[in-house]
């Protein structure tokens, strides 16, 4: 069996942080939650690896995801090329458009998307990107 | 005065005239007085004195008579007279006066008849010697007649008129009387010239001055009738009374100011409420009278007075008195201008002013060089620049300098067409340094096809743009806090259904998929419903693109085959070959599409067909769509593009709509500028008419997309 990958979601509503890594866990990946940016970015600093980040736009706290993005993308900080999947239901476009921009690798809208689908899609980035 | 000056001239005319022709006659008269009228023919005595009658008789009657023969015998008489005088002197003594004849003889006769060939040689045109041949047998007669005859054939034939008729006869011209008688007649042909020359020359005079005069006085006739129309036809309100203040004459503006009629106020005093006046206080009449009357001076003034219905008005007057040679008031003349027109406008004028002046708007106006002549507090607040030092600068100092190259361009190519100019939000600079968002309209006040003014709308949009982000981010939470348990939901009935977190019955696995998709329809519906608020609060954002909407539909197509195919419906496409590139929102087109497209499908039953079409038109791009669906009541057409709103023939029908869709639609295609429309027969078919014109969406700065 090839190593499990690490995923860190970034969610803060309990029923959804819920359903995602357990979908997460039954398709074999190693799941960490958190529910506000400075616990996030405890954790990027305290786990040896996370493959890929799980985002949400709203979080606990005064940061929201794209603070978060940006201070991934530090030019010093060593996560910077760790691939965010931002999965969300905000509705606008140019947030949308800064996530990207800023360097995120994917948007996904939660209520488009069947969960499966987006955890399908994270596979196979992940498989395609070694 | 004329008629006069013309019957002067003929008099003056005739009279010279006639002096003329009565001085003529006199000296002509006095000239022949002197003529006598005897006469002497050499006959003997009984047949003389007869003869010498006669002919003085004739002769008086012709001079009296026909000039011609009077001329004739004229010379005939000198010629007796004269032959009296020779005859005289040659042997025989003439008599000229009288009636005394004296016979002359035949040796006597040839120097008379000599003398009258030299006189009639020397004054020819003057001498006629008329020879008659005597009756008589006297043999003196006979022998008298015969010598003379014999001389005169010999020696001058041509004295000779008739032959057979012989009268010896004499010519002495009167040297002295004929040449006094020149001198007198050459004097009076100078003497009429003269007279006539003056005549003329006075009558020219006459006539000159008289038609001076005439001129004169019709230029004076002429002035008068201008100055009587000038005053008549003013505008303002002309009234001439006596020195008492009745009125003698009105012009028309006073009719029509105070509405009584000209003829009702002849004759009645001015200023009594009878007629306009009365409106004031005693006191002002008193005073005002006192003025023209007793001080003689103009009173000038404003008055309260009153129309015939009743109306009162404000009034400019002046009444100025019209003094004799005396110095005493002859008459008086009231002039007054109706100003309710005019304080009318201050009010309107003030009115604006207030509201302009008042605007939240920030107003500028400025002259076509850009100086500025005006601009209203709330520009001075926005700016931070007060009136004293903008007033009379130029404009363009006050741009802050942000706004970029291209956009200023763009302002002067529209104030040079002479048409509006809207910005786009721009930064501008306070006075203080400080900066806010602004929106600039330029208005050019066009006056017969030149600029006359610039006027200057700046709007400070800093407040509108934190409302529209309120706004947008109320939504973006609603829409979240919405999606979010929505979410849940979605992801945790799928778990189950895959089984993932235990086995699923039949019955169970129905009931989940009933809650999934009830679920999935609410997604739907806070989707549309989230659309739909942005195109109400105006917070959508529109970002054109060339578009070319052959992709777009055929993309559509594409993203709903899942659909399609489990409709088993056939969707045929027909794209107009040569579609041109529209500046479109791409996003926001393509829900038109995705709309109208899944309705076809989703209203069609298997087996039905639907048919899409492209086609150019003259300005813009026509796109229909037909299906052989269930269609639409026709009773419940009139509500299809309204919100929420879903017909009852596919309510029961196993498609979902969120009654949203059109209605999106609709609003799209109006902010690109095109129409939508359809027909549709219930049980046969529907199809739906997109028309998007090449001018395309304009963009728009907006908080948001649609989903």
């Amino acid at each position: 069996m090839t190593h499990s990958y690490t995923i860190l979601v970034l969610e803060d509503e309990r029923p959804l942080a819920t359903v995602i890594k357990d979908k997460l866990e039954k398709s074999g990946f190693e799941v960490v939650t958190a529910r506000s940016v400075k616990q996030a970015l405890e954790y990027v600093s305290e786990i040896p690896q996370i493959d890929l980040i799980w985002l949400d736009h709203y979080l606990l706290g005064e940061e929201d995801g794209l603070d978060f993005v940006v201070e991934l993308k530090k030019s010093e900080s060593p996560w910077k090329h760790v691939p965010i999947f931002v999965v969300s239901n905000t509705a606008s476009e140019d947030k949308v458009h800064s996530y990207l921009h800023l360097g995120a690798t994917k948007y996904y809208a939660k209520t488009e998307h069947r969960l499966d689908t987006i955890v399908d899609n994270l596979r196979v980035f992940l498989e395609n990107k070694e | 005065m004329t008629k006069i000056s013309i019957y002067t001239k003929f008099g003056f005319i005739l009279g010279f005239f006639m002096i003329i022709a009565v001085a003529n006659f006199i000296v002509i008269s006095y000239s022949q007085g002197t003529q006598k009228t005897d006469a002497a023919i050499i006959d003997t005595a009984g047949r003389q004195r007869m003869f010498s009658q006669q002919l003085a008789f004739y002769a008086e009657r012709i001079v009296r008579g026909h000039t011609a023969s009077k001329v004739t015998l004229k010379k005939v008489i000198t010629l007796y007279q004269d032959s009296l005088t020779v005859l005289k002197n040659g042997g025989v003594a003439p008599e000229i006066f009288g009636n005394r004849t004296i016979p002359p003889t035949v040796s006597s006769i040839l120097p008379v008849v000599q003398r009258v060939e030299m006189l009639w040689r020397e004054y020819k045109t003057n001498a006629e010697i008329i020879i008659r041949e005597p009756t008589s047998t006297n043999g003196v007669e006979n022998e008298l007649v015969s010598t003379a005859l014999a001389y005169i054939e010999q020696n001058a034939p041509e004295m000779l008129l008739r032959n057979n008729e012989l009268v010896v006869a004499y010519v002495q011209m009167n040297d002295a009387k004929q040449s006094q008688m020149n001198v007198i007649l050459l004097v009076l042909l100078i003497v009429d010239v003269a007279v006539f020359g003056l005549g003329a020359w006075l009558i020219l005079l006459i006539t000159k001055k008289g038609e001076v005069e005439k001129a004169h006085t019709e230029e004076m006739a002429n002035d008068l009738v201008k100055f009587k129309l000038a005053v008549n036809y003013s505008y303002d309100h002309i009234v001439i009374t006596d020195a008492e203040g009745i009125i003698l004459y009105a012009n028309q503006a006073v009719q029509r100011i105070t509405g009584f009629p000209l003829e009702e106020m002849m004759g009645k005093k001015v200023g009594n409420s009878e007629l306009w006046g009365g409106q004031m206080p005693e006191v002002f009449y008193q005073e005002l009278w006192k003025r023209i009357k007793h001080e003689k001076k103009a009173f000038i003034g404003q008055i309260n007075n009153r129309r015939k219905n009743g109306e009162t008005y404000h009034a400019q007057v002046t009444i100025s008195p019209v003094l004799d040679n005396s110095g005493e008031v002859e008459f008086f003349v009231g002039i007054e201008r109706d100003l309710t027109e005019r304080l009318k406008y201050e009010e309107q004028l003030r009115m604006f002013n207030r509201a302009v002046e008042s605007s939240t708007d920030g107003v500028l106006i400025s002259l076509p060089d850009t100086t500025v002549i005006y601009i209203n507090p709330t520009w001075e607040r926005l700016t931070g620049y007060s009136r004293n030092e903008v007033v009379g600068k130029k404009a363009d100092m006050l741009k802050s300098g942000e706004m970029s190259q291209e956009e200023h361009k763009r302002l002067w190519v529209s104030l040079n067409a002479k048409e509006t100019y809207k910005s786009e939000t721009f930064v501008n600079r306070r006075k203080d340094g400080t900066t806010y968002n602004t929106e600039l309209a330029i208005y050019p006040v066009v006056v017969r096809d030149k600029t006359e003014f610039y006027v200057v709308l700046q709007e400070d949009i800093t407040k509108r743009i934190e409302i529209d982000r309120a706004k947008t981010e109320f939504v973006s939470i609603a829409s979240h806090q919405l999606r979010t348990p929505l979410s849940a939901v979605n992801w945790y009935a799928e778990m189950i259904l895959a089984g993932d977190v235990g086995k699923v019955t039949g019955m169970q696995k129905k009931y989940l998929q009933e809650i999934y998709s009830g679920n999935q329809r609410m997604v739907a519906l806070v989707n549309a419903l989230l659309n739909v608020s942005h195109i109400d609060l105006g917070t959508l954002a529109i970002e054109p693109q060339p578009t070319n909407i052959n992709f777009l539909i055929a993309d559509v197509q594409k993203e709903l085959q899942p659909l399609i195919k489990a409709r088993r419906v056939k969707v045929h496409a027909t794209f107009e070959e040569k579609m041109p590139k529209a500046p479109l929102d791409p996003k926001l087109i393509r829900i038109v599409f995705q709309n109208l497209i899944s309705n076809a499908v989703k209203y069609t039953p298997p087996g039905g067909v639907i048919s899409i079409v492209t086609e150019l038109q003259k300005d813009g791009v026509l796109f229909s769509i037909s299906d052989t669906g269930y269609g639409i009541p026709a009773q419940q057409q009139n509500k299809i593009f309204t919100k929420l709103f879903r017909a009852d023939n596919i309510r029961g029908k196993d498609a979902n709509g969120t009654g949203l869709g059109l209605y999106i639609v609709k609003s799209i295609v109006n902010l690109s500028g095109g129409k939508v429309w359809f027909t549709s027969t219930e049980n046969k078919g529907t199809t739906f008419y997109v028309t998007i014109p090449f001018t395309g969406m304009t963009k728009k700065v907006g908080t948001k997309g649609l989903t």
